[in-house]
Parts: structure tokens; C-alpha cells; sequence
């Protein structure tokens, strides 16, 4: 009993017995730990990641240099830029005959350290090793033409180049070589951009063919190396200054085309990209991570407002809020030791699922991670705990005991109104809804951030179904080179020709083929007017006149800032053209005028938007469609229609065609001298505006842009314009097997090559992989929005169980008071709903405004982005539900009595950590009062065994005061007696006081009473009302009695006893005594009783009671029989006698009897003397007759004024 | 003749390994607007008794029969129908719902009943009790014997034939619960509600016309069988 303990006691006594608030608590701590853990983990994972992509697509290679120079490399190794360094050693380069494939790939010996920074994947066989063997990448084949096994032999030209092209031997030199190696390709000799032969990295770009090191290089062959290199930390240093500073061509130029990857973010070099994605990225984990957050203060409020009454039970008896505050962080420290470990691991195992779909994922634990989410988890959780308790630890105590503060908090600033009708499970919804409004606002937060989330991801979800898994063609080949800035169709003769589509027309399973001529032009701006030039109109015409003269003149005069203007002159194949009909807003398609010359269309968006500025002038106008930022309509925007083209317009185009660079004067580009123009007179037979097309439609593809000329092919070729395709899309009749798709693709793939810089792009592969990368990104923010939806889940279910629980009292008394279950399942409902709905509205709304404020494309909002968030909802509703439901039910299945008592938990927890063992020992009754209940467990007279007292005596009364609860104190106990007047008296005072009775505490308390003296004998009673309070100051009392029995003092006088002394035989001895009960009480069974051995000896005469103040004479007769010798005979006569309780007195009376022998009587006369002797002797009987009547008279008296007296005395009782 | 009647009542609970008889095979009837008393020494069944004659708790054995019907042959929506229109409930702990005000609190059995409110009723019970300038009030804004007398009035709201009382004045000092006492018997009287109340208190069992007295879940004594 009462063994001392820490506050470790009560944190496990918590632990113990409210199991269910902390599994809730926990749950909620690792769901969120979950999340934080599962972004750490992501975002840590990423540089690994990255590295592995960067080493799967380019080895551990930092930079490229072809054609290094030993200079180049003494350079970088003074600055102290190299970490390490391999070479790879040209052995030469093929190509085909006609040198105008510049497919081709290079043969190249590698050094050991080259070997290892590339780190290529072997398909099959082995990398060469003497020589004579060689080992290719895939892609080496369509520059050969066929493929090879490992183990084939074949011939190869190789040419040597110099750095700046040229070739260094007069002929190729035949290797032959053994194929004893397949290699995955790699982009090892990557740099990106055009091939350009003026360049000084020839070799760049190709695919690579590997040989041995023995294999030595041709007579007079000049080598060529290209350095594959590993920079130091310093020059990572050094070139993200550079950045910084924009001067990347200088770097560049110092590297000669050097490729660096930082594989920080996906290889971006641009640190403004880096700056905005780490944004992004810091916003999303940033918002994640407060949404979690927010999910742990939830928890923590909860579990602290169910705690309110145990904080302020132990602020009642003295703990500060420091000490308070020390016992609940080790109390959440111990929660998190599991919430930390547990939510880790399944955040592992949720990256490790991810990872799985998401390929680019490397998933990689940093050793770093665990330690940045406890780290992290921690600061979280004692930060989102410390809030909670601090405002629960300084409510003051005897608020906190009381728990909720219902009026405080319902009618924070006037009284609440009262209703006389209501639905009772609405009203009291209404009421529970500004009870705990900051715990509905902190789910609200959540479930709207939820229900926006689930509004983005669903569109992004669905844009991204739609996107990619549309039908659309299947291939396409393309002209990588088509992007000249001149019309050089007689030189270069770029793009794709007729014979193409034809060529691609005869392959199996194409279905449909295609493509439109499309031919830049230049046209002189003197006949254009300023709305064809959309690059024109995306000059700023914000910024102030003055700080560009050249744009001034510009903004003021409708000038341009070069003499010509950029367009495009489109040919349509017929059947499209007279599909472009829908787009038709004025005019007429005229297929025949159209093809013969007399007329065009032109693409031009109805609306244009034109800003005025200061005198009214016009500085610029935009397309409806089309405007760029800066000149959308603000302040003085006006709308306005096309004012300047009308139908049937001539417009006079001049086509320039000139081998000589542009020259700038007075910040204009001018036309060089030595122009060839083509005039065209063209008349415009209808307009165009912009149209949305679908993603798989050709014409989609058309990409028409403002001020195109839109012409059928045939009037192209009459203009003499050698249009070619840049672009010619493939649609299939089906989707083919892998067989025909691989043979397709090769087939594509040698078309393609009629082009310099043709390829064959495969959309099915496009596809195919953005359908796994789209199923993949919606799988991992379906599990994004399955945590969130979880945590809210959780979060709502944790609130609602834990208002179930606080309101389980309430639960009881309506159904006390006849509530069916359904109105509390109602009741509940409704509250879920409050919980939901308004956060659900924002979440929902904020989503859809979201989406139009971000421009988010058509495509994702359709139908399922506006019916899938509300399915959500109806998700979140319906789980929390059920689960709500079966709480309730599970309350329903006690018993209303088991509901509505509130057993004092908290004092039990409080008292069991502190004295177990004084708890164990106690005896819980099958009802347990809520309240103390304090009695009187003992009683008694002190130095007596029992509860009798003498008239006239003074005693003292111990009494045993116990509380025999055993779990609530009892103070301010006051007992108060309350006696029989005529018989007990308390000595002193009446009312005691005991200032307090902990549980199953005891008190001894003594109380001295006086018994009267003129007490009547008998039991008397005693009211003891025992007045107490409990801790909350409420009043409880009880009476008790005791009983004790007052008895009078028996005081029987006697007189002497008469009697014969001397006897005969056959006499009979009398014995006479007279006695008086001098006593208050009654002597009852009064008898005297012979006990003369020899003579007699049990005889007894019975005088029954004798009244107090009554006497009475006992006669007792004892007849000596013959046979008793005549001798001495000494003996006693008792008295004996009983109170009136029953207690026995006997007193003996000595005697002494001489018995002497009896003599016969005779008469010699005979009858006569009979006669004689029977006659009575008259004056004896006179005189006796007159002694017994004088007798009797007395007797009448005596027994008259004994009645007299009885009567007397009966009445003073 | 009898409006309640039990039949063989007894209560069993567990408590670990031990098992405690709080009711054991208890028969008694009462009649119709009958004030009674159940008085015993603590833990001598007498709540226990009162919750299950009102159909608060189960007995583990025997019925309980109201209107000549067994109550525990009732569904659950039965019994709480039965419950708000012909029970009344009065606790020791008030049992008031705190969200709601005095007067809401007084109309629940007649709201989830969904009746109108005999408004002159309620202002007679309301008058007799001594409340009605504390009706728009919260729980929390009320002392014990306001709590108790807003209980009252919610037992009697709904004219109920009996009203069970367990310690309707054990949470309160002398005279307030003499006051509520004085107050239930009268508003029963007045309302012939049978009235039937548990308390340890022999002063308050004195002032019943019927005094049944319970130890170890037996009846020692019932006045009504001695013609006392």
C-alpha cells in the first residue's frame, strides 16, 4: 500500500486502459509517417535514380569530347577539372557509297578506363579481344543494310576523317572483321543538335561499332580520340557558376561540344529549370507534408480532449504544466517508437511497388533516409503535439475536471437559443457542429485537400487515358532537317518527294498514308499587312517605348523589324481540303479555283485584338486564338474584326530565295543584294479560323498557324514550287503482331533514309510505353490519393469514434429516454456529413477552378473528371460511415445501464499506476457508484464488548467513518447524531467533521454520550446523518443507526426470611420472604427455590414479576416427609430473579432446619371424642374468618395501590 | 391490479472469477399511481432491480411483465418506444444531454416521439417543479437540484405511467434533495404516475407508501405483504 512510483506508472496505466484511443492515435501517426516517409524516400531516391538513367543511357561518362586534343586534356587536368579519363581510339567511320546517307556508325577501340565509363551492356557474346573481332551496337545494322549473328564474318570500308571533315585517306581500307559481340545501344556518343560537316566533331552522333586495342590503325592514319571524361567536384563547382551566369557557349566552346549531365534533375544543364521543378517539387512535398501534419494535430486534439478530465485531475493535485508537459512527450515519444518504424516500412514497401511501374525509378535507400524521416517525423509530430497541449494544459484544473465547458463553447457571445420543436438527431448535430468546430475544421482542411486532389489527379488521370491511348498513326517518318530558315528547294532538295508515299503506299497492313506539302516563304513585308506575322506581334508592347528605339519606330508605324516577313504556304491533298470546309467562316473552298490557281485560303482567326496606346495609335494586334502574352486584352483592349482581308482580295506574295546572310541595319534585318523573287498574285477565296481538332486527326497534325496560305498540291507543282513532305504519318489497318511491326519498322526505317537526317518515329512505341508511364503515373497518384483518402478516412473515422465514445453517456440517457437506434445512427450520419460536406465543396470547387485558372486542356475535364471526385466523397462518406455505424452498434449491444455510467476512468488510471496493489486489494461491488459513498463500517462502546449501557452511565461510542469507494474521494464529511431524548445525550457537540476520506480510507472517531439516568431500559436508537461531497463539490448524505441497549440496575431488596426452624416429620415448613424491587426496571421470574439437601431440595415458589417499587412476600411451603430423619439439616433457600433483559440474579439464604421425629396423635374416649374433636371450635373461626377477611381487605388494598402505582409509573414512561 | 410485475428476477454478474448475484429469483407487483420504494444497503441489487423493471438492463433469468405484457419480448425500437411513452426516467447523476438547453432536454422523449408537446401540460409540470425561468439554460449553467427537476420534468414530459427514480437525490445536499423529493412525489400524485424509487436512505423510504427492502438481491421485507 500507497508504494511510491514515477510518472512512468501513470503513462503505462494510460497505455493500459485506453488501448483504443492510442491504436487510433497510432494508426493516425503512421499514416501520416507513412507519407512523409514515402516522399523522403522518393525524393532521396531520385539522384540515384537519375544516376542510374544517366548510366543506363550514357555509362558513368561526364562529357563527351570528340576529336580531344592532348591540349585540351593537359588543360583540363591543370585546372584540376578531371577525375578520371578514357579514350577511345577511331579506327574509322562508314558509311554507305552514296555519301549522301550520312548514316553511317564509327569503329573505335576503347582503353580500359573508357571500358569502364561506359559500362556497356553486352546482348550477346563477348566484347572483342584480339584482332579482328568486333562487337556492335544494334543500330549499326541499318547503316549496313542487313544484320549479322555473332559469329559472322563480313568486310567493312572504313574512311578516316579528319576533325574538320576531311578525309584523310584517298579511299576506305577494307577490315574484316568477326562479330563475336551484340551490345545494347547506348547514347555514348551523344551530343544533340544538327550534324553539321563544317563542324569539327564528325564522329559525333553515330553509333559505335567496338574492336579490340590490338587492332592497330591503317598506314599514315592520323589518330583520333574521343575523350570520355569524369569531372572533379571543383569543375561541377566552377560550371554551376558558369551557369549561373549564363555563359555556357564559353564553356562550351572551351569543352568543344562537351555534353555535361548533372544528374541532380534529369540532366538539365539550365539552372531556371533546375530553380522552377525544385520548386515545384518543394510546394508539392511542402503541401503533402502539411496535409500530414495536420492529420497528426487531429489526432493528438482528439486524444487530449478525451484526457482533459485526467490533465486536470493531476493539475488538481499539484503537477505543473511543465511536469505535465515532460509526462505527455514521453508518452508520445512511446507512440512513436512505433508509429516511426511501422510507417517506414510500409512506406518502403509502397516505393518498392512504385518502383516497379515506374522504370526511371532506381529505388535506392540512402543510408541518410531513415534517419531524415524519424528526423523529420519527429519535429512533425512534436511540433503538431505541442500546440494541443499546451492549451490543454492550461485549462485550469476544475474546468478541465468538468471536461468540455458545453456552455463556454456553444455561446461564446450570447446565449444560445432555445427550441421548442426540433428533430431531436438534427438539433443535437447543430450543437455538436459549434461544439467542436475546430476539430471540423481541421478534417474540413484535409478532406477539401483530398477531394482537390482527387479533382487534379482524376483529370490528369484522364487526360492522360485519353492522351495516349487514342488511335492515331501508327508510324510516321520525318525530316529531321527541315528546318531551314530559306527556301532552298532547288539546293538541298530537303524532305520527302511523291515516290516516298508511293514507296510506303506498297508496304502490307498500311492502310492510309498522310501528309501535306509544306514550304516556308519569305515575303516582302511592303504587301503583307502586320497581322501575318505572328513573331511581330509577340514584341512586348508593354515596356516602354524608349528602351528599344528600333521597336518604338516599330510600335508606331506598323513596321517590321526585318523587310520581310516569315509564312507558310500549305498544299492539301484534296480530301482534306474539302474537310477544311468546316473551318470556313467566309468564302468558299473552290477546289478548282483553288488548284488552278485562283485562289487560296488563308488561316485567319476572326477576331483580332488590338491595344491602343496613349494618342489612340495602334502599337500591335493579336489573333483571338493566337495572342501571346502581353497583349491579351487589358485597359484599352479593343476586339476587332478582320479589317484589312476581304475575299476575293489579291494578295501578292514574293518568294526570296538567296544564298547570302541577312544584314542588320539600325537594328532591322535587311534583304542581302543578291535576291532570286518570285512574284505571285494569289486571291484569297476563303478564311479560315482556328479549329479543334482531335490528337489523332491528320489535319491536327497541319499545325496551321496565322496568316498560312492554304493551297491544294496540284497548284503548288503549277507554281513550280517543289513542295516535298516533311512529315509523312502511316495509319495501319490494325495494330501488327511484333513480327510485322519489326519488319515494318525496318522497312520504315530505309525509306526514312532517303532523307539526310530521316527517322522513322514508331507511335504504337509511343504509345505502348506512355500507356505504361500513364498507367504508371496514375497508379502511383491513385496511391497518392489512396493515402489521402486513407488518412482522411482515417481522420474522420478517429473523430467520430472518439465522439462516440465522449458522448456514450449521452448515447444512453436518449435511449433512456426512447431513442431508437436509428436516431443516434442519424445523429452520427449527420455529423459525418458536416464533416465532409463543406471541406468536400471547397476541395471540389477549388479543383474545377484550379483547372480553368492553370488552362488545363479541354481534354481533362470531361465527365469522369467531374463525376470521379464526387464518387470519391461518396466514398469517404460511405466507409466512415459503416464504421460509425458499427461502433454505435456496438454500444447498442450493452446495456443502456453499462452506457450511461461514466465510470471515473480517469481516477482509476490516476490511482491504479500509483497503488496497484492498494487497488487489488479492494472489493469491487457488482454496482459501483460513480459517486463516494461514505459509511459507518463499525461500531462500538469502548471497553465494552457489546452496545449496552446503564442508565446514568457515560460512555464513549466509537465509530469507524469509511469511504468504500475505490475510486473517488470524499470530503467535507460531516456527521451528525441524533439521539433519543429521554435516554442518550451526546456528551458533547453533535456534528463532527472529518475533512477528508481518500478511497477506501478510514476513520476512527470517538463520541462521548451520556446515558440518563431516567432512561427506560430497552434498545434505543441512534441517526448518525453522515454529509459529504465529492472532488466535483457535489453533495451527497446518508443516515445510519446505532443501537444501543440501555439497561436499568436491577436492585431486589429482601427482608429477613421467616421460617420454622424446628420441624417434624410430616410437617410442612413455611418459608416467608418479603421483597421489594427497588430498581427502574421490572424483576420478572421472581421465585424462591429450596435447596436443603436431605430435606427438600428444588421446591420453589414462583412470584412471577415484581413491578419497579413494588414488594411482594414469596411463601414458600416444603412439606417434611416421614422419612426424613430427625437431625440438623442445614441448606439454603435462593432467591432467584431476572431483569428485563433477561439477565439472571440469585442470591442464596442460608437456613438451618432441626427436624425432629413425629408424634402420633391418640384419643381413649373414642367417639365422643371424635365427636368432641370434630366439633369446631367456634371463636377460633370467628377469629379466624376475621383475620382472613381483614387479610383480604389488605390484600385488595395492597394490590390496589400496587396497580395504583404500576399505572403511575407506566404513565411517566 | 398490477401495473408492473416481475416474475423470478435475478441478475448475475461476472466480475473476473467471480460471479455476483445482485437479483436473486425476485417476484414482486406494482400498482397503478403506487409510490414505492426499493431501499437495501449498499450493493443489495435494489438499482439493479430498478433498471431492469424499466427495461434498462436484461436479467440474466425472469420477466418482467408491463400491462400484463413480457418487456423483454420487445425488440430493441419497441422497448425504446415503450420507454418514451409510458416510462419516466429519473437518475442520480441527472443524465441531462448538455448540448442541449432545459427545455430540449424536457421535450426529447416528446421529440423523438415526434408528437406535439401538450404545451399546458408542460407548463403545469414545469410550474409544479419550480423551473421556468431556467429552461433556455444549458446543464452547465444549472446547480444539481435545477438538473434534477429539469430531469424530472423530462421523466414526466411524455405523461408516463411509471417513473423509476434511481437516488434521484443522491448527488444533492439535504435539502435540495428533500425539496425533489417532496417535488417527484407530488408531480407523481398529481399526474397519478406510479412512482418507483430506489434509495439507501430509510428518511426518503419513511415518506413511500409502499417500502420494499432488499439485501444480498432478496426482499427482507415489503410493507405491502405485512399490511404495514
Amino acid at each position: 500500500m500507497f508504494n511510491a512510483y514515477r510518472p512512468s506508472t501513470l503513462i503505462r496505466g494510460n497505455l493500459r486502459h485506453r488501448k483504443r484511443h492510442y491504436v487510433s492515435l497510432i494508426i493516425g501517426i503512421l499514416l501520416a509517417v507513412m507519407f512523409i516517409s514515402f516522399i523522403t524516400l522518393i525524393l532521396t531516391s531520385l539522384p540515384a535514380s537519375f544516376k542510374a538513367e544517366h548510366v543506363r543511357n550514357y555509362g558513368h561518362a561526364d562529357a563527351v569530347i570528340h576529336n580531344i586534343s592532348d591540349d585540351t586534356l593537359a588543360e583540363l587536368e591543370t585546372n584540376g577539372w578531371l577525375s578520371e579519363v578514357g579514350l577511345a581510339t577511331v579506327l574509322g567511320h562508314y558509311s554507305d557509297s552514296s555519301h549522301q546517307l550520312i548514316n553511317g556508325f564509327n569503329v573505335v577501340s576503347l582503353d580500359e578506363k573508357a571500358r569502364q565509363l561506359l559500362d556497356l551492356s553486352l546482348l550477346s557474346g563477348r566484347m572483342p579481344e584480339r584482332a579482328g573481332e568486333i562487337a556492335i551496337e544494334e543500330a549499326v545494322f541499318r547503316a549496313v543494310g542487313q544484320s549479322y549473328k555473332v559469329g559472322d564474318t563480313f568486310t567493312l570500308p572504313l574512311e578516316l576523317l579528319a576533325g574538320d571533315g576531311r578525309l584523310l585517306q584517298e579511299s576506305p581500307v577494307d577490315y574484316t572483321f568477326t562479330l563475336v559481340g551484340l551490345i545494347e545501344k547506348k547514347n555514348t556518343n551523344y551530343i544533340g543538335g544538327t550534324i553539321d560537316f563544317g563542324d569539327s566533331d564528325p564522329y559525333a552522333s553515330y553509333p559505335l561499332a567496338y574492336v579490340s586495342d590490338e587492332e592497330g590503325l591503317a598506314e599514315g592514319a592520323i589518330p583520333i580520340h574521343t575523350g570520355y571524361l569524369k569531372l572533379s567536384d571543383s569543375f561541377r563547382q566552377y560550371y554551376n557558376n558558369m551557369n549561373a551566369l549564363e555563359q555556357h557557349s564559353y564553356l562550351n566552346d572551351q569543352l568543344q561540344s562537351a555534353k555535361i549531365f548533372a544528374y541532380g534533375l534529369g540532366g538539365f544543364s539550365d539552372s531556371g529549370q533546375v530553380t522552377v521543378i525544385a520548386l515545384l517539387v518543394g510546394v508539392v512535398v511542402i503541401s503533402l507534408i502539411v496535409a500530414a501534419s495536420i492529420g497528426i494535430a487531429n489526432s493528438f486534439s482528439l486524444v487530449l480532449e478525451e484526457r482533459t478530465q485526467q490533465i486536470g485531475l493531476l493539475r488538481a493535485v499539484g503537477m505543473t504544466k511543465g511536469q505535465l508537459r515532460r509526462l505527455y512527450r514521453k508518452e508520445t515519444f512511446i507512440i512513436t517508437l512505433i508509429a516511426i518504424p511501422a510507417g517506414f516500412l510500409l512506406s518502403v514497401a509502397l516505393v518498392k511497388v512504385f518502383s516497379l511501374f515506374v522504370d526511371q525509378l532506381a529505388f535506392v535507400i540512402h543510408p541518410l533516409a531513415p534517419l531524415a524521416v524519424i528526423a523529420i517525423s519527429l519535429i512533425v509530430i512534436f511540433l503538431t503535439g505541442f500546440f494541443p497541449l499546451r492549451r490543454a494544459a492550461g485549462i485550469p484544473p476544475m474546468q478541465a475536471i468538468r471536461n468540455v465547458d458545453v456552455m463556454r463553447k456553444l455561446t461564446p457571445k450570447r446565449r444560445i437559443k432555445s427550441h421548442t420543436t426540433f428533430v431531436p438527431e438534427r438539433l443535437f448535430t447543430k450543437r455538436q457542429v459549434k461544439l467542436y468546430r475546430g476539430q471540423r475544421i481541421r478534417v474540413g482542411i484535409f478532406v477539401a485537400f483530398t477531394v482537390l486532389l482527387s479533382v487534379l489527379l482524376t483529370s490528369l488521370g484522364v487526360f492522360y487515358i485519353r492522351e495516349y491511348t487514342q488511335t492515331g498513326p501508327s508510324y510516321a517518318i520525318a525530316d529531321e532537317d527541315y528546318n531551314f530558315s530559306f527556301i532552298d528547294y532547288a539546293y538541298l532538295t530537303p524532305g520527302y518527294s511523291d515516290s516516298t508515299i508511293e514507296s510506303i503506299r506498297a508496304l502490307p497492313s498500311v492502310k492510309s498514308v498522310f501528309a501535306f506539302k509544306h514550304v516556308p516563304v519569305h515575303l516582302l513585308v511592303d504587301k503583307m499587312t502586320p497581322y501575318l506575322d505572328p513573331p511581330y506581334l509577340e514584341i512586348d508592347i508593354y515596356k516602354e517605348p524608349k528602351e528599344n528605339p528600333a521597336k518604338r519606330n516599330f510600335n508606331l508605324h506598323y513596321g517590321f523589324d526585318s523587310h520581310f516577313s516569315e509564312q507558310k504556304i500549305v498544299a492539301f491533298e484534296p480530301a482534306l481540303l474539302a474537310r477544311i470546309s468546316d473551318w470556313l467562316y467566309e468564302g468558299t473552298i473552290d477546289l478548282e479555283a483553288i488548284d488552278q490557281g485562283e485562289a487560296v485560303l488563308l488561316y485567319l482567326p476572326a477576331i483580332v485584338i488590338r491595344q491602343e496606346i496613349r494618342d489612340g495609335v495602334v502599337v500591335g494586334a493579336g489573333f483571338g486564338e493566337n495572342v501571346s502574352v502581353g497583349t491579351k486584352p487589358h485597359g484599352n483592349t479593343k476586339i476587332l474584326e478582320n479589317d484589312y482581308f476581304h475575299i476575293d482580295q489579291p494578295i501578292s506574295l514574293r518568294l526570296m530565295h538567296t544564298a547570302n546572310a541577312f544584314q542588320m541595319a539600325e537594328g532591322i534585318e535587311v534583304l542581302p543584294e543578291d535576291v532570286e523573287i518570285r512574284e505571285l498574285e494569289l486571291k484569297v477565296s476563303g478564311f479560315i479560323d482556328y479549329f479543334d481538332v482531335q490528337q489523332d486527326d491528320p489535319l491536327d497534325r497541319a499545325r496551321l498557324a496565322p496568316g498560312t496560305i492554304i493551297t491544294s498540291h496540284k497548284r503548288l507543282d503549277a507554281l513550280g514550287i517543289n513542295g516535298k513532305y516533311q512529315i509523312i504519318w502511316i495509319y495501319l489497318d490494325d495494330i501488327p503482331d511484333k513480327a510485322t511491326e519489326a519488319f515494318l519498322t525496318e522497312r520504315l526505317t530505309d525509306i526514312s533514309y532517303q532523307v539526310r537526317n530521316g527517322d522513322v518515329i514508331n507511335y504504337m512505341e509511343w504509345r505502348e510505353s506512355y500507356k505504361r508511364s500513364a498507367l504508371t503515373t496514375m497508379l502511383s497518384l491513385g496511391a497518392v490519393l489512396i493515402v489521402f483518402l486513407s488518412i482522411s478516412i482515417s481522420m474522420i473515422s478517429h473523430n467520430i469514434a472518439s465522439r462516440i465514445r465522449a458522448d456514450k453517456r449521452v448515447i444512453g440517457t436518449m435511449r433512456a429516454v426512447g431513442a431508437a437506434e436509428r436516431v443516434i445512427q442519424r445523429s452520427i450520419f449527420y455529423q459525418i456529413l458536416n464533416y465532409i460536406f463543406f471541406g468536400s465543396l471547397i476541395g471540389y470547387v477549388g479543383g474545377l477552378i484550379f483547372m480553368y485558372v492553370a488552362d488545363a486542356p479541354r481534354a481533362m475535364l470531361s465527365p469522369i473528371s467531374f463525376l470521379l471526385p464526387p464518387l470519391f466523397i461518396l466514398l469517404l462518406i460511405g466507409v466512415t460511415s459503416l464504421s460509425a455505424r458499427q461502433k454505435v452498434k456496438k454500444i447498442y449491444r450493452k446495456s443502456i445501464i453499462d452506457n450511461i455510467r461514466q465510470l471515473a476512468v480517469l481516477l482509476i488510471i490516476f490511482l491504479a499506476a500509483g497503488s496497484v496493489p492498494f487497488i487489488k486489494s479492494a472489493n469491487v461491488s457488482a454496482a459501483t457508484p460513480a459517486s463516494p459513498r461514505v459509511l459507518i463500517t463499525d461500531y462500538a462502546l469502548e471497553g465494552q464488548a457489546d452496545m449496552s449501557v446503564l442508565a446514568g452511565d457515560e460512555v464513549t461510542l466509537n465509530l469507524t467513518l469509511a469511504n468504500v469507494q475505490a475510486s473517488q474521494l470524499a470530503r467535507n464529511i460531516v456527521l451528525t447524531l441524533s439521539t433519543p431524548e429521554d435516554a442518550l445525550v451526546p456528551k458533547a457537540v453533535s456534528s463532527h467533521y472529518v475533512d477528508l476520506l481518500l478511497a477506501l480510507e478510514s476513520q476512527e472517531l470517538s463520541i462521548p454520550i451520556s446515558v440518563l439516568e431516567q432512561a427506560s431500559p430497552g434498545m434505543k436508537k441512534i441517526d448518525i446523518t453522515v454529509e459529504y461531497e465529492d472532488i466535483r463539490a457535489s453533495s451527497y448524505s446518508s443516515t445510519q443507526q446505532v443501537f444501543l441497549t440501555v439497561k436499568q440496575d436491577v436492585r431486589l431488596e429482601h427482608d429477613e426470611l421467616n421460617y420454622d426452624q424446628k420441624l417434624t416429620q410430616g410437617n410442612v415448613g413455611r418459608f416467608e420472604l418479603n421483597v421489594m424491587n427497588m430498581g427502574k426496571g421490572n424483576i420478572n421470574n421472581a421465585l424462591l427455590k429450596t435447596n436443603i439437601p436431605g430435606v427438600s431440595e428444588g421446591i420453589s415458589a414462583f412470584a412471577g414479576t415484581i413491578a419497579s417499587g413494588e414488594s411482594k412476600t414469596i411463601t414458600l411451603n416444603v412439606h417434611i416427609k416421614d422419612s426424613v430423619s430427625p437431625a440438623a439439616y442445614p441448606g439454603q433457600i435462593e432467591l432467584m430473579y431476572e431483569g428485563e433483559n433477561g439477565e439472571r440474579y440469585s442470591k442464596a439464604l442460608p437456613v438451618e432446619l432441626a427436624i425432629s421425629e413425629k408424634r402420633p396423635l391418640t384419643n381413649p374416649a373414642g367417639v365422643e371424642a371424635d365427636e368432641q374433636k370434630s366439633r369446631l371450635p367456634i371463636p377460633w373461626l370467628a377469629a379466624g374468618g376475621a383475620v382472613i377477611l381483614l387479610l383480604l381487605i389488605l390484600l385488595i388494598i395492597q394490590s390496589r395501590r400496587v396497580t395504583k402505582l404500576k399505572r403511575a409509573e407506566e404513565a411517566r414512561l | 391490479m398490477s401495473i408492473l410485475r416481475c416474475e423470478q428476477l435475478s441478475k448475475q454478474y461476472r466480475m473476473g472469477e467471480v460471479t455476483v448475484q445482485a437479483v436473486d429469483s425476485l417476484t414482486a407487483s406494482f400498482t397503478k399511481g403506487e409510490f414505492c420504494t426499493i431501499t437495501g444497503p449498499s450493493g443489495s441489487g435494489k438499482s439493479t432491480l430498478l433498471h431492469m423493471l424499466g427495461g434498462l438492463e436484461q436479467p440474466t433469468s425472469g420477466t418482467v411483465y408491463y400491462d400484463q405484457e413480457n418487456l423483454f419480448a420487445y425488440n430493441d425500437d419497441q422497448l425504446s418506444v415503450l420507454r418514451r411513452r409510458r416510462f419516466g426516467f429519473v437518475f442520480q447523476a441527472y443524465n441531462l444531454v448538455q448540448e442541449l438547453t432545459g427545455e430540449e432536454n424536457i421535450l426529447l422523449p416528446v421529440m423523438l416521439d415526434k408528437q406535439t408537446p401538450d404545451k399546458a401540460y408542460l407548463a403545469k409540470i414545469v410550474d409544479i417543479l419550480g423551473i421556468k425561468n431556467r429552461l433556455t439554460h444549458l446543464p452547465s449553467a444549472l446547480s444539481g437540484g435545477e438538473q434534477q427537476r429539469i430531469a424530472i420534468a423530462r421523466a414526466l414530459a411524455n405523461k408516463p405511467s411509471i417513473v423509476f427514480a434511481d437516488e434521484p437525490t443522491g448527488n444533492l445536499d439535504a435539502h435540495a434533495g428533500r425539496e425533489v423529493l417532496s417535488l417527484l412525489k407530488h408531480a407523481s400524485s398529481e399526474l397519478g404516475v406510479t412512482l418507483i424509487l430506489v434509495s439507501h436512505d430509510l428518511n426518503i423510504a419513511e415518506q413511500a407508501e409502499r417500502v420494499i427492502q432488499l439485501e444480498d438481491g432478496k426482499i427482507v421485507f415489503d410493507s405491502a405483504s405485512t399490511g404495514n
